[in-house]
């Protein structure tokens, strides 16, 4: 062949090649594109459905001992004013230590609201105050909560804290106050405007990345991608109430 | 009996007054004591996010219990036909209404919101038992005052039975709801029981019945008005198999309990090593409220005589009221098991027995509901005719006095003949 | 017929009375003499989201039923947020000298405290504006009811997904 045919030739393989490799990365990006570019939030003004369902999956072996920015995170925005007394101060998230006394393995990890499928918080409501949205964020409409605490009885978690002290200065998209019980609202307002919450936002912050937050039922989703590799188990699953919350690790 | 041997007691003398001003007094500080915990909060309380029902459920549910229970005297005369308990029907009716209303009262002031009483009784969850407690205990009262009415009007009489029979079926779907509150929670430990609901219904007997003999031998005492050894040895014969009963069920849910591994946490707290509640349990609901009070009633001598009648009646009160204590306050105290087998812990107090001290607030509202059940009873017997004029054996009991008198006067006869 | 004339002359005669006592009175605020509340004027806007009278007669309704939407269905809308409403009729004061719903100088208050109706909202429901008025932002920095258009670690990109399936973790 002539050089110049050579040289055509080459062009014409390292174009070809170029191509390749430009429709092999393009094939490589263009889903994220499309994932990410597809908003999540749902447009306002809509009801919520039951085709989504919130849930969170937490990764004990990346939760850090000692680290609680989780609960720093769920306290300053929802308002949650601590009042340095335990036994009665909200909290709506909270780091467990749980150790095996038989091998001595212990580790620690957040518990709160698990957004069950089944509530029994939500039975046992006498008004139907605490009540399961069609998404699955399980909630207390204060409106007509009347304060009997007996949700509080009724929830295998301990998720729900009662509010002991007539209340000030309540940020505006979180209202609470004296005399409703309360508890973790996957931080619906940020979801319903589509965020996610404040906790899984703080924790991918601080680098640690144990919170995921997302729709269960969309094969799409971190969340359902991760659970469907590696699997993950729910707290007191024997109970039957399908919780919202999976933990990797327990 | 018939409709003149009932009268209003005269209610005037100094005894009555002071009683009924204390009471007043008691009430005053009760509904103080709520208005204190509604505006400032419950921190003011000894309740909290980890015992959430405290000393004001213990009395409510204690007042609700013996109200339904008090109502068994008149079931007795009217749904089993034991003429013989028939004069005591209307007390046993009053006294039923007035337990249940210082019961609500308390339950009602020691809600977060109160004022949401309104919502309450508008707005429904009927999957919810306490939903269902609602109109079973408004409705309580309203079948009680229908079944008073048929008693009390004479025209009315008639229908006495029927509905004494729709009351007491009434009365036991209350008990069962009122022990269901607990049973249907698969959270704790402690209930998740089908026996609950059960063992409520025989509590309300021993109660009721044990509040109700005190209540007639006070009122009885005080009038001056005869009481005779006849009926009341029938009644505390009664409350001794109640006492005896509620023994039975609380040993088969323990025993029960013994046996499934899982629940040996919690057994090992109520029945060993939970301090107080474990001293409650043996030491006042066992020991005082059933054993002893077993021991003064079915003694030979001890049994006749009426200060120990009104010391175990007494004694089955206390116990009863340190049983609901243990029920709902140590069923919260064992704290909730979300991990099987392992040392949990938190700034949640999970993991740890959570501690509890009843506080003056609650235990004023609590005291304050019985001082209204109580005062409405004394008001009752003054303003209409609940109370028989005579409970003297001749009154209760004609035949066999009649019989024993033909009897003694057959004998007279053959002696003198 | 002398008699019934009469008996016309006594209430004719107390009408009259009345009517020069009251044109006698001195008036309030308003001709007919009826105290008005002080109503404060909003702080933005010349016109609330539905005309005023219809407001003040219904706004509990619109109110009890939004508030229904909202918390069981997720329905969020900007006309009928209570933040909205308090962006508008509540002045935006520095800390300390915020005018709560216990005076009467707040909105809400100034005519509740007239008709004698207890407000119970702000029991739960903060009774000043937004944090950031006008426009209310998450910590993220978005605005509710202005959904962004990436979303926050909720979905994973395609070289996410593909890392995840060599075996690794997602970093």
């Amino acid at each position: 062949m002539s050089e110049d045919q050579n040289n055509n030739t080459d062009l014409a393989r390292r174009r070809f090649m170029g191509g390749l490799a430009a429709a092999a990365a393009g094939t490589a990006v263009a889903p994220g594109i499309v994932l990410v570019a597809t908003a999540e939030a749902k447009p306002a003004g809509q009801a919520v459905t039951s085709k989504v369902r919130w849930g969170m999956l937490i990764d004990t072996t990346k939760c850090a001992d000692g680290c609680d920015a989780c609960v720093r995170a769920c306290n300053e925005e929802n308002g949650l004013t601590q009042h340095d007394d335990p036994l009665r101060d909200a909290q709506w998230i909270r780091k467990v230590e749980v150790k095996n006394p038989d091998t001595g393995y212990s580790h620690s990890f957040p518990v709160m609201c698990q957004h069950c499928a089944e509530p029994p918080c939500a039975d046992v409501c006498p008004t139907g105050a605490s009540f399961k949205r069609a998404d699955g964020i399980v909630l207390v409409d204060k409106h007509i909560c009347i304060g009997c605490r007996y949700c509080m009885m009724a929830c295998p978690y301990k998720a729900r804290s009662f509010v002991h002290e007539p209340l000030h200065d309540q940020k505006s998209y979180m209202p609470r106050g004296m005399g409703t019980v309360e508890s973790c609202t996957f931080c619906v307002h940020r979801v319903d405007n589509g965020e996610t919450t404040a906790c899984v936002e703080a924790c991918d912050r601080d680098g640690h990345k144990a919170l995921v937050f997302g729709d269960l039922k969309d094969p799409n989703s971190e969340i359902a991608q991760r659970l469907a590799a590696y699997g993950g188990t729910q707290i007191r699953k024997d109970l039957g109430l399908n919780p919202g919350v999976h933990y990797k690790g327990i | 009996m018939n409709h003149n041997d009932y009268t209003e007691i005269e209610g005037r003398s100094p005894g009555y007054i002071a009683l009924l001003a204390l009471l007043g007094v008691l009430i005053l500080l009760g509904l103080a004591a709520a208005h204190y915990m509604e505006t400032e909060g419950h921190h003011v309380t000894g309740m909290t996010n980890q015992i959430v029902w405290g000393t004001p459920h213990v009395f409510a549910v204690f007042l609700i219990v013996a109200a339904s229970g008090a109502l068994n005297v008149a079931s007795i005369a009217s749904v089993f036909g034991r003429s013989q308990y028939k004069p005591l029907s209307r007390l046993s009716g009053l006294l039923a209404v007035t337990l249940l209303v210082g019961g609500l009262a308390v339950l009602v002031l020691d809600l977060g919101r109160p004022d949401r009483l309104i919502v309450a009784m508008t707005t429904y969850n009927f999957k919810s038992i306490f939903a269902w407690n609602i109109f079973l205990y408004t409705g309580f009262m309203a079948v009680v005052a229908v079944y008073l009415w048929m008693m009390m009007e004479r025209r009315m009489n008639t229908y006495s039975k029927p509905v004494g029979l729709f009351a007491f079926v009434w009365r036991l779907t209350l008990t069962t709801g009122t022990g269901s509150i607990f049973g249907f929670l698969v959270a704790r430990e402690a209930y998740d029981s089908a026996i609950m609901a059960p063992m409520f219904i025989i509590m309300s007997f021993s109660f009721g019945l044990a509040i109700f003999l005190l209540l007639l031998m006070g009122l009885y005492r005080g009038t001056g008005r005869p009481l005779g050894d006849k009926i009341l040895m029938r009644l505390k014969n009664l409350l001794g198999v109640f006492v005896a009963a509620v023994l039975y069920f609380v040993a088969v849910f323990h025993l029960t309990n013994l046996y499934i591994t899982q629940h040996h946490g919690v057994e090992r707290f109520i029945l060993l090593d939970g301090g107080m509640y474990t001293q409650l349990f043996w030491g006042v609901q066992v020991f005082l409220g059933g054993i002893v009070p077993l021991f003064l009633l079915y003694h030979p001598k001890l049994g006749r005589l009426r200060s120990s009648i009104a010391l175990a009646s007494i004694l089955v009160i206390v116990g009863g009221l340190a049983q609901v204590y243990v029920i709902i306050i140590g069923g919260q105290a064992y704290p909730l098991d979300l991990f099987p087998g392992m040392v949990v812990s938190s700034s949640f107090y999970d993991g740890v027995v959570n501690s509890y001290t009843p506080s003056l607030p609650e235990i004023t509202l609590g005291v304050g509901g019985v001082a209204l059940s109580i005062a409405m009873v004394l008001i009752g017997v003054k303003v209409l005719r609940f109370l028989p004029r005579s409970l003297a054996d001749a009154e209760v009991d004609p035949h066999h006095t009649a019989a024993s008198e033909t009897a003694s006067g057959e004998a007279a006869a053959a002696a003198g003949a | 017929m002398v008699a019934v004339r009469s008996l016309w002359r006594l209430p004719a005669l107390l009408l009259a009375a009345g009517l020069a006592a009251a044109s006698m009175v001195p008036t309030a605020a308003r001709a007919d003499g009826v105290p008005r509340p002080d109503i404060p004027k909003a702080v933005k806007g010349k016109q609330c989201v539905l005309p005023t009278e219809d407001m003040r007669k219904n706004h509990m309704k619109y109110l009890l039923h939004h508030r229904d939407l909202t918390m069981h269905e997720g329905i969020r809308t900007k006309k009928f947020d209570l933040r909205e409403c308090l962006d508008c009729h509540v002045p935006k004061e520095p800390k300390g000298q915020e005018v709560h719903v216990t005076s009467k100088k707040h909105f809400c208050q100034a005519c509740h405290a007239y008709a004698g109706v207890k407000i119970d909202c702000f029991q739960c429901h903060s009774d000043q504006p937004s944090e950031q008025s006008p426009h209310f932002h998450t910590l993220s920095g978005r605005p509710i009811g202005h959904p962004g258009h990436k979303t926050v670690g909720t979905k994973l990109s395609a070289g996410e997904l593909e890392a995840m399936a060599v075996g690794g973790g997602v970093k």
